[in-house]
């Protein structure tokens, strides 16, 4: 007998449990998950450690919460001005997020790739020969131009929302002033940039500035000489390393033959510098609370950390980070880590906490849906702890309102199969068996041979535009981005990019995940979860369009994927063997015999498909079934933080001590990588120099 | 009529104290007993998993002690509690037939009474409760042609198959018209179809209506009391009847960077379809009239133009490369 999610908030805390139900949790007892239960942020609120009573078992001049974007360029910048640094993860390996990015960083202002760039010169080891890849024009400004870019009213993306007019004025002049040196500080420290190309999402709309990170094939992985082995960037289609939990991309464009690029090359090069320079890490532990010398008042004095570890599914066994250089590995449950002169909380997002993200959108409380990067962060990555013990002691927060202004804080990837859909994953990495398949990717042309459905078995919307989703509003400028003029043309804070004549003609959102998220009929109070959502597809799909439905693409055990005889049996499947599928698919077998009445008409009533693409029936047995699911994939609001990233309290007045970075902190709407780095090194910066305790 | 052996109670929740026991009565307790059942509508005769929950109050640890489920006609099924998690006594998961007879059935799980650690826990008893009902018949038909010409014959798959896995080798179904006619009848091979677990296959050839139009036939099998009971099954499917073809649209499908030929793309021009050839081209047969051409390849963007054919016409297709989703 399944045991299914119910809707007890205990099941909700840690959206990347198990469903393990409360009945289960009370029969297993308060040992094993109990201890993991009660350790999560929810309960860090309730605890104050009173200062003089606490007992340190660690102590530096700068602890770094989460060893990911924003703290790893932090630890190497305070060490670099001497101070001593500890970094605690609660993951099992470096990197967070980064690590499975794609290693975009858009930075400019006259940073020194588009003055490299612009110049026409190589990289100093000779790997970057490709030709540059934009204008002269297109990458010549200064800070003072990327901070009007960062802070236009003016501009409405495609989805009619404006990314930049609520940016935070004081937090972005410092970004813009600190791109160029952000840039230099991390070329080195063994990052290798290719050329640069266009601007990453929500990076300015008039220049390029955007470089992603590369490291050259080579016979063996060697940081320092700049090389990946081959199995180490990951095989395509067959498998990922603990190196690269995505394999690495062709990255000869923007650098040379045998580049091989993603967040990996910048993720894993940061690291090897901060273990290099002597940083320590305390990692499989997690930040509970942040201690300041009386709650709302005073220095930040250390944080209370429990030990979170994760363990192998099929062994049992703990799993370790890739290098061990500067670990300091400590059991014990409960540790006191003390800061002499500065905390910095990179503790990364709120997208993997339900309960934080549905001060945003309620609807997104659905708990089947995971942030980007469940299997390799685990259950506490992203679960907004390091805002929340910020709140704890008086923090502000800012930009709350910005996840709504990018267009893929939360979306439906178009990879089937998989819980985690963002994060291509195949197998080679340890995290791999924590989600079972990698996913079937499909490009959105392929979804005219498939139809979706929500928890009841009826179609909700165009399944040709379900997974269609704008691109972040940034240069090149253009009317698909929701911009009246193309490339050099637009123009900076002119008022007619927000006239509501251009916004008509340039607007292009589908809306596809609301309907995804709508109440439905089996959509109960108080939380009216969506559920699941699955594609529907016959034999003669997968072999008209070719898709690889085995493993690793696909797993016949971890309930995201069936097949079955007849549609009927499918339906029976999917309920016994989905953990979020709540209730029966009532409706599937009527929706597809409807489907297939469409397709000899020729067109659909309900959701209009025909025009867009050719229809097919669903009819040839085996029927397949795979989840389709929405991702919140990155988060924008957080603590609040001013140009020198200290935190802000209510009063407008800097905690003492302590900083943030990353999407630990909000006031600003730019995507991805360039955001988190400038904050590390700034925040480092800043740490380093306090007078300490 | 299926036996009755308890009075009806709410499925699942099954649950019957025994007579309350006088505070002052320190030596005797009390006993709950419950029993769930899935799933609650089983087909004739298929295996039914159970497991029945024993609390006491005061808790007790009744591992070892056996409950007796009471079922039609033979000796009661003896079960033994095999876990006690410091409140509830389990069974663990065990297996049961259902009865080859459809309707309603409530069992009865008894615990005897027992005494345990000086406390004497009175016998409880709860219903289990679930319906019976005939195996389904589940019938899909597949291959129909997406356009036949008036008059002409047409093949297509049948597959029925037993909810049950029964073998259904030689059944026989038949086919009927939009009128509710019979037009074909057939029996099912014993070969059953690739990559499923008990669909057996049979390909009937049939003769499409004289007049053009989309008709909705149907097949269906009958349903048997004999032995193990099964519905009926049947499911339709439409049959889009067209005139003879007048003209010939040849269209090249090629690659819009290299000027390739793309071999294996479809061609659709709804109800005619046709797929390139290794040249990249395909000829489709369409009646004369205003159509929309798709061309459409894996990785590629569907091409789609709206065609006005009047005449045999020739036509070129240049499909893009889908990009690849942003990753970032």
């Amino acid at each position: 007998m399944a045991r299914k999610r119910d809707s007890d908030p205990e099941d909700r805390k840690l959206q990347g449990e198990k469903a393990v139900s409360r009945r289960d949790f009370v029969k297993k007892g308060a040992a094993g998950v109990g201890a993991a239960v009660l350790s999560t942020s929810g309960t860090a609120l309730a605890q104050v450690s009173p200062v003089n009573a606490i007992q340190w078992n660690y102590e530096a001049d700068v602890v770094i919460i989460g060893g990911g974007c924003t703290g790893l360029p932090a630890a190497i910048r305070a060490r670099d001005l001497g101070a001593s640094v500890i970094i605690v993860d609660q993951n099992f390996d470096l990197g967070g997020k980064m690590l499975h990015s794609g290693g975009q960083v858009s930075f400019g202002g006259g940073d020194p790739l588009q003055l490299r760039d612009i110049a026409g010169e190589n990289d100093r080891e000779g790997f970057v020969t490709a030709p540059r890849r934009q204008s002269v024009e297109e990458l010549t400004e200064d800070p003072d131009f990327l901070f009007r870019d960062h802070t236009d009213w003016s501009v409405m993306d495609a989805a009619a929302q404006a990314p930049y007019r609520y940016n935070e004025r004081d937090l972005h002049r410092a970004y813009a002033d600190n791109c160029s040196a952000t840039r230099e500080f991390l070329m080195a420290n063994y990052v290798r940039f290719g050329r640069i190309f266009g601007t990453h999402g929500n990076g300015g709309m008039s220049r390029a500035r955007r470089a992603v990170t590369f490291l050259m094939e080579g016979a063996t992985t060697d940081i320092k000489k700049g090389t990946v082995s081959k199995k180490d960037a990951g095989i395509p289609k067959v498998s990922s390393s603990h190196f690269a939990p995505r394999v690495m991309e062709d990255g000869s464009f923007v650098a040379s033959k045998g580049a091989r690029a993603n967040g990996a090359a910048l993720s894993r090069c940061l690291e090897f510098a901060a273990r290099e320079k002597g940083v320590r890490f305390i990692l499989n532990r997690h930040m509970d609370e942040i201690i300041r010398e009386q709650q709302f008042s005073g220095r930040v004095v250390g944080i209370r950390a429990s030990y979170s570890p994760r363990f192998a599914p099929e062994t049992g066994r703990r799993l370790e980070s890739l290098w061990q250089d500067g670990n300091v590995d400590d059991r014990t449950e409960t540790i006191y880590i003390r800061a002499r002169k500065a905390i910095i909380i990179g503790a990364g997002g709120h997208g993997a906490n339900p309960q934080f993200r549905s001060m945003f959108y309620p609807a997104f409380r659905e708990p089947a849906f995971v942030s980007s990067g469940w299997a390799l962060l685990g259950p506490r990555g992203q679960d907004a702890s390091g805002i929340i013990a910020g709140m704890r002691i008086g923090a502000n927060l800012a930009g709350m309102q910005q996840n709504i202004s990018y267009a893929s804080t939360f979306h439906i990837p178009g990879n089937l199969a998989t819980r985690d859909p963002y994060t291509d994953m195949l197998p080679g990495h340890p995290t791999f068996s924590f989600r079972g398949s990698t996913g079937i990717n499909l490009p959105d042309a392929s979804f005219q041979h498939l139809i979706v459905v929500n928890q009841v078995g009826k179609r909700f919307f165009n399944e040709m535009l379900i997974t269609t989703r704008q691109g972040g509003a940034a240069f090149p400028a253009d009317p698909r981005k929701g911009q009246p003029k193309s490339g050099l043309d637009h123009v900076q804070m002119d008022w007619r990019n927000a006239s509501v004549a251009n916004i008509k003609a340039t607007y292009r959102e589908p809306n596809s995940i609301h309907a995804a998220l709508a109440m439905n009929e089996g959509s109960k109070a108080p939380d009216f979860f969506s559920g699941p959502i699955w594609t529907i597809f016959d034999r003669a799909a997968v072999e008209r369009d070719k898709w690889n439905i085995d493993p690793p693409f696909t797993s016949p055990t971890n309930g995201f994927f069936f097949s079955a005889d007849t549609i009927q049996e499918l339906a029976e499947k999917i309920h016994r063997g989905h953990e979020f599928q709540r209730i029966p698919l009532t409706y599937l077998v009527e929706t597809v015999a409807k489907w297939n009445s469409y397709v000899d008409k020729g067109s659909d009533p309900e959701f209009a498909r025909g025009p867009d693409a050719p229809m097919y029936k669903i009819e040839k047995p085996p029927f397949y079934a795979a989840t389709l699911n929405a991702v919140w994939h990155d988060s924008y609001g957080g603590l609040r933080i001013n140009g020198r990233a200290q935190v802000i309290d209510m009063q407008g007045d800097p905690i003492p001590g302590l900083y943030a970075g990353g999407e630990s902190s909000g006031g600003g709407n730019q995507h991805g990588l360039g955001r988190a780095l400038v904050h590390g090194y700034i925040a480092g910066t800043n740490a380093a120099k306090e007078p300490g305790n | 009529m299926a036996i009755s052996q308890a009075p009806t109670q709410p499925r699942n929740l099954g649950i019957s104290w025994d007579p309350m026991t006088s505070q002052t009565e320190k030596m005797r307790g009390h006993t709950m007993c419950a029993v769930d059942v899935s799933p609650e509508v089983v087909d004739a005769g298929a295996d039914m998993t159970l497991e029945a929950k024993v609390s006491c109050s005061p808790p007790c640890d009744l591992r070892g002690h056996a409950l007796l489920v009471k079922h039609a006609g033979a000796d009661p099924r003896r079960v033994e509690l095999t876990e006690f998690d410091g409140v509830t006594n389990r069974t663990g998961e065990f297996v049961m037939k259902a009865p080859v007879k459809p309707g309603e059935y409530a069992w009865l799980a008894v615990s005897p009474a027992v005494v345990k650690e000086g406390v004497s826990y009175v016998q409880a008893s709860a219903p289990i409760s679930f319906t019976v009902q005939p195996h389904t018949t589940l019938v899909v038909t597949w291959d129909t042609p997406s356009a036949v010409v008036i008059g002409e014959r047409f093949r297509l798959k049948v597959g029925i198959k037993c909810s049950n896995q029964c073998d259904f080798a030689n059944r026989e179904f038949g086919i009927y018209d939009h009128t509710g006619a019979q037009v074909g009848r057939s029996a099912l091979s014993g070969d059953r179809w690739p990559g499923t677990t008990g669909l057996h296959v049979a390909e009937v050839e049939l003769e499409a209506p004289a007049r053009e139009g989309l008709y909705t036939w149907s097949v269906s099998s009958a349903g048997s009391d004999a032995g193990i009971p099964h519905t009926e099954g049947s499911i339709s499917f439409g049959v889009q009847v067209v005139s003879h073809p007048e003209c010939r649209v040849t269209v090249e499908a090629v690659d819009k960077d290299s000027q390739m030929p793309l071999s294996g793309a479809r061609v659709v021009m709804h109800p005619y379809k046709a797929i390139t050839d290794e040249h990249g081209v395909a000829e489709v047969l369409v009646a004369k009239g205003t159509y929309k051409l798709f061309v459409s390849q894996t990785h590629y963007m569907t091409f789609g133009v709206p065609v006005d054919v009047t005449a045999d016409m020739k036509t070129r297709a240049e499909l893009e490369l889908e990009p690849v989703p942003e990753r970032n």
